[in-house]
């Protein structure tokens, strides 16, 4: 199983550059790609859907070019959009039948995985209800069930837990990471903690490039001896948040603890800390994002 | 009140439409309308003329004519393009954060109706520029008086254009006319307006689009040229009149011009009047976007629903650890079309209640009337029933947002399409079935094969419509304009067999229609999914 991305661009009107020579290749576990917004996340997510096509570049599900022959693709795909509509009128069960009469699944499979999936997501009392008159959180879960209906061998989604509450946000990751076993999940969001418990596998993204993508292991030991605690004055902070990248501040009595970037010692008391994947992220990604590659790299 | 508010609130909503690519269509069409309002003497069709007679083109006789059919045109057309200003607010969530403003719910329907006329406003400015060149393309009379070609535009057309924009975002703000059944019933409004005896064509009198001004002054001028032109009896066509064979042999009149009276002022600033006056009555049932519900029955309904809803998410999250998911045999995967037409056909069916007391009625009618009303009046009506339901074709993925999910299914257009396109066909036969089982027992085959057409080109021009427009207003007003021509028997466009003595070559023609619109729908969906 291969999903193979290659030199992957996009243009839209205007010359904007949506995606520009992006390269990757993934195999079984859950990716993580993590960007700011606008990063072109969304765009790599609609071209790997077959819903979009690239203007440069080529992808290729197991050697077969998915923009030449798309339906090969579709048949294992599974795709959760970021803005996920539904009919009002269906019920959550109907909903799922016309999908999986989309997706051509056998009638009988069908209503079994149908059966399962409504129990997996806690909808089963909800199964004959409208959706319109469904919460956020209880349509999303409708989302996630449609994306898993045809038990994809991929499976894309796209900023999955927005309007989940967080103890479902939780169950989604543990969900995602039971899934990955023997398929390709793509997991894009903007969450760092949501890419943190489930990733096998990391990509930045940010203008549309690949900037860079490694196990978060790797990712975080880039970082390794970079990231910095210490406890400023309130008065103080502004100086450090224009000097250094933070990336957290807590307030406490005798001031602010905050945890930054930086190359040296940023203040004789700052101690060095265990990065996580959200120090990993700001080196790569913030505003002084070509410095902090080139000198991570 | 204050302006500058009104002033803003028109403003980005004028911005963020003409900043559209479908603006510009629609400005281009009005640049052919131009053209085409204005034939030349020896043409197939002629656009406005009083018996055999026609005004020479100088500055006042274009600006006159075009100025009337112009408003006519673009009243009905204008009202599908700008009848989205409060929808698009609802749908876009602007709204919600425009209700939280301190404007009032008259100042936003105020404000949404003058976005509408500037809208309507441009496109009619651009039809008189297009008049001028035309002036001397047709180089009838070259010298060109400004205020003759624009006056009529000025005090004819915007007035009747600042109705259609008024009485469209009232329809917007009235629940029951906010969809397709206000789309429907505008056309028969918009007839109603056009077609009403507002009083004598020869002395003049006050209507909408100020024909009643306009028409008597060429009556005149046509009598004074042509002595045994008898006003009293004289046939009056505007519109498109095409002849079936050869080309009209008109002859021409010279009409200098408008002498505005301040009566004719006092009758178009009623229009104007009436038109505020509308847009200030759409502020009472405009529900400010709250989404609650006006009436006690659907707000009951509603917070029954949420208690039901806040219950059931109240005791479930999302997954149980100990739910396992069978594996999907590869072999369970196939094409499936039945399927998908079935659920093509429920989505068409879904929510339907008192819907059906139509079909079943007319039903009864087709079973008990004589062949003669079966086919001219009982079909006609059969086949327009279901009008809405068919204006949902090709448009649901984009209304409901579901195109990514859909689109990266396996065979969007071989499965989809083509089942989407199927129900529609087996909504023509379930609606019409009685009415084909007479033309059976009747042995009419010739009426068969048009109903036969008729029950595949109804979806397919709902479908094709409905891909490309992404709406189904298109479909609703052009459907509806169909069949009232059916009625009305006009043979040409008898696409169902219900006019008597239509050409035998329209069942030919509409069945060739069918399958460029059916190609039309497959290179618009092919668009889209290749975006």
């Amino acid at each position: 199983m291969n999903l193979s991305i290659q030199h992957v661009g996009k243009t839209y009107r205007r010359s904007v550059r949506g995606l520009d020579d992006f390269s990757l290749e993934l195999g079984p576990g859950v990716l993580g790609l993590l960007g700011p917004n606008g990063a072109g996340k969304s765009t790599l997510m609609r071209i790997l859907a077959t819903i979009t096509k690239p203007t440069d570049g080529q992808v290729t599900w197991n050697g077969t070019n998915i923009v030449k022959s798309p339906d090969g693709l579709r048949a294992e795909l599974g795709y959760l959009p970021q803005d996920f509509g539904i009919y009002p009128n269906l019920s959550a069960q109907e909903f799922l039948e016309y999908i999986g009469a989309a997706k051509g699944i056998d009638r009988a499979a069908c209503r079994r995985r149908i059966d399962e999936l409504l129990v997996l997501v806690n909808l089963t009392d909800a199964r004959k209800r409208p959706l319109g008159g469904l919460s956020g959180g209880m349509r999303q879960r409708v989302g996630i069930a449609q994306a898993l209906l045809n038990d994809p061998k991929l499976l894309i989604v796209d900023e999955p837990t927005a309007g989940l509450d967080p103890e479902e946000r939780v169950r989604f990751r543990n969900l995602l990471s039971d899934l990955s076993g023997e398929r390709i999940v793509i997991l894009s969001t903007h969450i760092v903690s949501d890419v943190e418990a489930t990733a096998t596998h990391i990509a930045l993204i940010n203008k549309g490039r690949l900037i860079v993508s490694a196990a978060p292991e790797v990712l975080m030991k880039k970082v390794e001896g970079r990231v910095w605690e210490w406890i400023v004055a309130s008065s103080e902070l502004n100086a450090v948040k224009s000097r250094h990248r933070v990336s957290a501040t807590i307030r406490r009595s005798d001031g602010v603890r905050v945890r930054a970037l930086s190359d040296a010692q940023p203040a004789p008391e700052a101690q060095p800390v265990t990065p996580n994947l959200e120090d990993a992220y700001l080196m790569f990604v913030a505003p002084a994002t070509d410095e902090a590659s080139t000198k991570a790299a | 009140m204050t302006p500058r508010r009104l002033y803003h609130l028109a403003r980005a909503d004028f911005y963020e439409r003409v900043r559209r690519h479908g603006f510009f269509v629609a400005l281009l069409f009005c640049v052919y309308a131009g053209y085409a309002f204005l034939p030349p003497l020896k043409s197939r069709y002629v656009t406005l003329s009083m018996d055999s007679h026609r005004g020479v083109y100088n500055s006042a006789y274009i600006g006159a004519a075009v100025s009337m059919l112009c408003g006519a045109f673009i009243s009905l057309i204008g009202f599908y393009i700008v009848k989205n200003a409060v929808e698009r607010d609802r749908r876009t969530g602007v709204g919600q954060i425009l209700a939280t403003t301190p404007i009032s719910k008259l100042q936003y329907t105020l404000g949404k109706t003058l976005s509408n006329f500037a809208v309507l406003a441009t496109m009619t400015g651009i039809v008189a520029l297009a008049c001028v060149v035309m002036q001397f393309l047709r180089a009838e009379d070259l010298h060109f008086d400004a205020w003759q070609m624009f006056s009529p535009f000025i005090l004819l057309t915007l007035p009747a254009l600042l109705m259609t924009s008024a009485v469209a975002v009232f329809f917007e703000t009235v629940p029951l006319l906010r969809g397709g059944i206000g789309n429907v019933a505008f056309i028969f409004v918009w007839g109603a307006l056009l077609g009403g005896n507002f009083g004598s064509m020869t002395n003049g009198h006050n209507d909408p689009l100020g024909t009643g001004i306009v028409v008597p002054e060429l009556f005149r001028a046509c009598q004074a040229t042509f002595p045994h032109f008898d006003p009293q009896h004289a046939s009056l066509n505007m519109g498109i009149n095409i002849r079936d064979e050869g080309e009209w042999s008109l002859t021409t009149y010279h009409w200098a011009g408008m002498k505005w009276t301040a009566q004719h002022m006092l009758w178009r600033l009623e229009w104007i009047v009436f038109a505020f006056a509308l847009a200030g009555i759409a502020a009472i049932p405009f529900d400010r976007f709250d989404t609650a519900g006006s009436s006690l029955k659907v707000r009951r309904k509603r917070r029954r629903q949420r208690e039901r809803t806040e219950e059931i998410a109240a005791e479930t999250g999302l997954s149980v650890s100990d739910v396992r998911l069978t594996p999907l045999d590869r072999t369970a995967r196939g094409a499936r079309l039945g399927a998908m037409i079935l659920a093509e056909w429920k989505l068409i069916v879904r929510g339907l209640r008192w819907w059906y007391v139509g079909p079943l009625g007319l039903g009864i009618a087709a079973i008990a009337a004589p062949i003669g009303a079966v086919s001219s009046i009982v079909l006609p009506i059969a086949w327009f029933w279901p009008v809405l339901q068919w204006s949902k074709l090709g448009t649901r993925e984009a209304v409901h947002n579901t195109e990514p999910v859909f689109f990266s299914a396996p065979h969007p257009l071989s499965r989809q399409l083509a089942a989407t396109w199927i129900s529609g066909v087996m909504l023509s036969v379930a609606t019409g079935v009685v009415v084909a089982l007479r033309f059976v027992i009747a042995g009419d085959s010739h009426a068969l094969l048009a109903w036969c057409v008729g029950a595949l080109f109804i979806p397919a021009l709902a479908l094709a419509l409905g891909v490309w427009t992404r709406s189904g207003k298109a479909f609703e007003a052009i459907y509806t304009a169909l069949c009232y021509a059916v009625i009305q028997q006009a043979a040409p466009l008898d696409f169902m067999g219900a006019v008597q003595n239509s050409p035998r070559s329209n069942p030919a023609i509409f069945g060739l229609l069918t399958l460029l619109l059916l190609l039309l729908a497959t290179w618009g969906r092919q668009r889209r999914l290749q975006n």
